[in-house]
C-alpha cells in the first residue's frame, strides 16, 4: 500500500477522541495537586526520618507534575494531528472530486486516466493534480513526524521544564506538544504553493499570516485574501524597519558600514528613495482600507505593489491591469484605483441580473522607467518591461493555479503605454488570459507568440496620443494582423445611451463619473460581452468627385 | 530533640493524604495512547502508542507504590509516636530517596 491509501487510512476523529481522552486523563491527573498538599510531610517534623519522607514526596510529586507535562504535550500533539488530517482528508477529497472531473482518477497516489473518462487535454490540469498529490503526501508523512517525534520526547523523559505547579506544567507541555508549521515547497510552482495551502489549517494559516507575513504575501497560487492579510501586516513592519534605516542613515559611520556591506550604490539608492518608499506605504495603507494589498515589495529601488478591487478569490471576470511610464506606488496608485474601480463598475453594469462579479488588479510589481535623466534611456529599451513580464506572467500563473478549483469565466489583462509591452511579453510566457487590452501603445512586438484564444487582442488608441503609434517597440499596434481595434471617440452603446470620447496618452481611464467609449469597451472585453464591443471603423477612403 | 513537637494526628494526615493520591492515580488510564494505532495504522505513531502506554503505566504503578510505601512508613511512624516509643527516625531511615527518582 503506497503513502496515499494510507493517508486516506487515517481516521481524524478517532485522533480528535483520543486527544479527549488524553485530556480527561490529564484533568484527573492535575486534580491530584489539593491531595498532594495534604499529603505534605508535617513541617513541625524534623529529623533524618522527616527529611526522608519530604524527600520521598518531593520525588512523587515531580514524577506527578512530569507526567502532567507529558499528557497535555500529546494532547496537544494529537488534537493537532487531528486538526491537520482532517484538512488533508478534505484536501484528498477535493483532489479525488478534481480529478474526476477532469477524467482523471487517482490511484495509490497516482494521476492516471479514468478508464471511462476522457481526460483534460489541459496539461495545467494534470500538472495541478499531481502537485496536490504530492503535496498531500507530503503533509501527511509530516503529521505522522510531528505526532511521533512528541512521542518520542515523552520516551526520552528529557526536557521536563520542572514547573513547580501543575497548570504550569500542563502550559509547557501543550506548548512543546504544538507541531511547528510547515514551510511552504521551496521554490515551489504556484500549483505546489496552493497544493501546500490547501492542505493547512485554519490555525496554521492563521499563524503563517500573523508570523511569517514576509512568506505568504507574494506567494504565487495561494488565496489573494490570505495575502493581502500578509501584506497588511508587512506595512508596519515595513515601515518600521524603513523608518529605523531613516535614523541610522543620518550616522556616517552607519553610512560607510552600510557601504561595505550592500555597496555603495545602495546605499545611496537607500538615502534618495526612503521617503518614496515610506509614501508608497502611505498610500497602500489607505487603499487597504477598502481594497486588498495582493503584493508588495520593498526591497528595489521604488516599491512595488499590486492591489486589487474586488474578490479575486472568487469573482467571474478578473482583470490585471499594468501600468506604463512614471508609474509609481507612492505616485500613482490612487488614481489607477479609481479609474479602474470606474472600469470595474462599468463591467459589473454589463453584468446586471445575472449574480457574477467582476474583480481587477492594477498591477504595479515592476519598476517601469521614470522620464527622469538617469532612467529616460532605460525607457528606450525594454529590460525593466522583460522584467516586469517575467513577474506578471508569473502572477497571471498564480491567479489561475489559486483558482484551479473554481476558476474565473474570463481572464482579461490590460497593459497601458508601456505596460502594453510588458504585458504582451508576458503572455508569450503564460497563456493565463483569455483577452489583452493594449491602450495608447508604442508597440509590443507583433501578434506573434501571444498565448492569446483567436479574436481576443485588442488595442486603443484616442485622438491626439502622440505615444502611440510610435512604433518604438516593434511597430504600431494599429497595424498588427489579429488585433481588433476598439473606438475610444463619441459613441453610442447597442441600447442608446451616448459615451464620451477620450483624448491624450493618458486618457484611456478616467475616474470622472464619465463614461468614455474607451472605458466602456474595456468593461465589454473583461466581461466577454463582444456583442457591445464598439470597433474602430476604418478611415473613410476620399474618393475624390472633382 | 528533633522528633518532639509532632503530632501523630498530623503524620496520620499526611499518610491520608498519600493514600488519596494513590487512588487518583490509580484510575488514570495510562494506555490512554493505545487507540493512536488504530487510527493512524501503519504510521511511524502508531509503532509508539504502545511503547508509551507502557512507558506512563510502569511510571503510574511506580508512583502509585511509592505512595502506598509513604502513606504506611507515616502511619508506622504515627503508631510509634502514640506507644511513646520515639522509633519514627527508623521508619525513613534508610529510605532511599532515590526509588521514585525522575529522569
Amino acid at each position: 500500500m503506497g503513502d496515499w491509501e494510507t493517508i486516506a487510512g487515517w481516521n481524524p476523529a478517532a485522533l480528535r477522541a483520543v486527544g479527549d481522552d488524553l485530556a480527561a486523563e490529564l484533568r484527573r491527573l492535575k486534580g491530584t495537586e489539593a491531595e498532594l498538599r495534604a499529603a505534605a510531610t508535617p513541617q513541625e517534623w524534623e529529623g533524618e526520618a522527616a527529611e526522608a519522607a519530604r524527600r520521598s514526596l518531593a520525588e512523587i510529586e515531580r514524577g506527578v507534575l512530569h507526567r502532567v507535562e507529558e499528557f497535555a504535550m500529546l494532547q496537544a500533539a494529537v488534537d493537532d494531528a487531528a486538526e491537520r488530517l482532517q484538512r488533508l482528508h478534505d484536501a484528498m477529497h477535493a483532489a479525488a472530486e478534481f480529478a474526476r472531473a477532469h477524467g482523471y482518477e487517482i490511484a495509490d497516489g497516482v494521476v492516471r486516466p479514468r478508464p471511462d473518462g476522457e481526460p483534460s487535454q489541459d496539461p495545467d490540469v494534470r500538472a495541478h493534480l499531481e502537485a496536490k498529490v504530492e503535496q498531500i503526501v507530503r503533509t501527511g508523512l509530516d503529521i505522522d513526524a510531528d505526532l511521533t517525534m512528541v512521542m518520542q520526547s515523552v520516551l526520552d523523559g528529557k526536557g521536563h521544564s520542572d514547573s513547580e505547579t501543575m497548570t504550569k506544567a500542563a502550559e509547557a507541555g501543550a506548548e512543546s506538544g504544538q507541531s511547528t508549521v510547515p514551510d511552504p515547497p521551496e521554490n515551489g510552482t504556484p500549483a505546489q504553493n496552493k497544493a501546500w495551502w490547501d492542505t493547512l489549517s485554519d490555525s496554521e494559516r492563521a499563524w503563517l499570516i500573523a508570523h511569517r507575513p514576509e512568506v505568504i504575501g507574494n506567494l504565487k497560487g495561494i488565496p489573494y485574501q490570505a495575502r493581502h492579510e500578509a501584506n497588511v501586516n508587512r506595512l508596519a513592519i515595513e515601515r518600521e524597519r524603513l523608518l529605523e534605516l531613516r535614523e541610522n542613515l543620518r550616522d556616517w559611520k552607519f553610512v560607510l558600514e552600510r557601504a561595505r556591506e550592500v555597496g555603495i550604490g545602495q546605499t545611496i539608492s537607500d538615502l534618495r528613495h526612503i521617503d518614496d518608499k515610506l509614501k508608497a506605504l502611505d498610500v497602500l495603507e489607505r487603499q487597504a482600507e477598502h481594497n486588498s494589498i495582493i503584493s508588495l515589495d520593498t526591497s528595489g529601488e521604488r516599491v512595488r505593489a499590486a492591489v486589487a478591487i474586488g474578490d479575486v478569490d472568487n469573482a467571474d471576470y478578473v482583470a490585471v491591469h499594468t501600468p506604463g511610464m512614471n508609474s509609481a506606488v507612492e505616485d500613482n496608485m490612487n488614481r489607477y484605483v479609481d479609474e479602474l474601480r470606474e472600469v470595474t463598475q462599468y463591467a459589473q453594469d454589463m453584468l446586471v441580473g445575472t449574480d457574477k462579479t467582476v474583480a481587477t488588479v492594477v498591477w504595479m510589481d515592476y519598476l517601469p522607467p521614470k522620464t527622469s535623466v538617469d532612467e529616460i534611456v532605460e525607457g528606450i529599451f525594454d529590460d525593466r518591461a522583460e522584467d516586469g513580464a517575467k513577474r506578471l506572467a508569473a502572477e497571471l500563473e498564480g491567479l489561475r493555479a489559486s483558482r484551479m478549483d473554481h476558476p474565473p469565466d474570463r481572464v482579461t489583462a490590460i497593459g497601458h503605454s508601456y505596460g502594453s509591452l510588458t504585458t504582451a511579453l508576458a503572455l508569450r510566457e503564460t497563456d493565463a488570459v483569455d483577452a489583452f487590452v493594449s491602450q495608447g501603445s508604442p508597440g509590443w512586438n507583433g501578434d506573434d507568440g501571444l498565448k492569446v484564444p483567436p479574436g481576443e487582442l485588442y488595442n486603443m488608441r484616442t485622438d491626439g496620443d502622440l505615444i502611440a503609434g510610435t512604433g518604438w517597440y516593434g511597430g504600431n499596434p494599429e497595424h498588427y494582423d489579429g488585433v481588433r481595434q476598439l473606438d475610444t471617440d463619441d459613441a453610442v452603446t447597442v441600447d442608446g445611451d451616448p459615451l464620451a470620447g477620450s483624448e491624450g496618452h493618458s486618457g484611456y481611464t478616467e475616474a470622472d463619473r464619465v463614461k468614455a467609449t474607451s472605458e466602456y469597451n474595456t468593461a465589454a472585453v473583461i466581461t466577454g460581452r463582444h456583442d457591445l464591443l464598439i470597433e474602430k471603423q476604418p478611415p473613410r477612403e476620399h474618393v475624390d468627385t472633382r | 530533640m528533633p522528633d518532639i513537637g509532632v503530632e501523630p494526628r498530623s503524620l496520620r494526615a499526611a499518610a491520608r493524604g498519600s493514600e488519596d493520591v494513590a487512588a487518583e492515580l490509580r484510575v488514570v488510564d495510562p494506555r490512554v495512547a493505545d487507540p493512536i494505532a488504530e487510527a493512524m495504522p501503519s504510521s511511524g505513531a502508531a509503532k509508539y502508542a504502545t511503547r508509551v502506554s507502557d512507558y506512563w503505566e510502569e511510571r503510574l504503578k511506580r508512583s502509585v507504590s511509592s505512595l502506598d510505601q509513604r502513606a504506611q512508613n507515616l502511619i508506622a511512624a504515627a503508631d510509634r509516636y502514640d506507644g511513646g516509643e520515639q522509633k519514627g527516625v527508623a521508619d525513613f531511615t534508610g529510605l532511599a530517596p532515590g526509588a521514585e527518582r525522575e529522569q
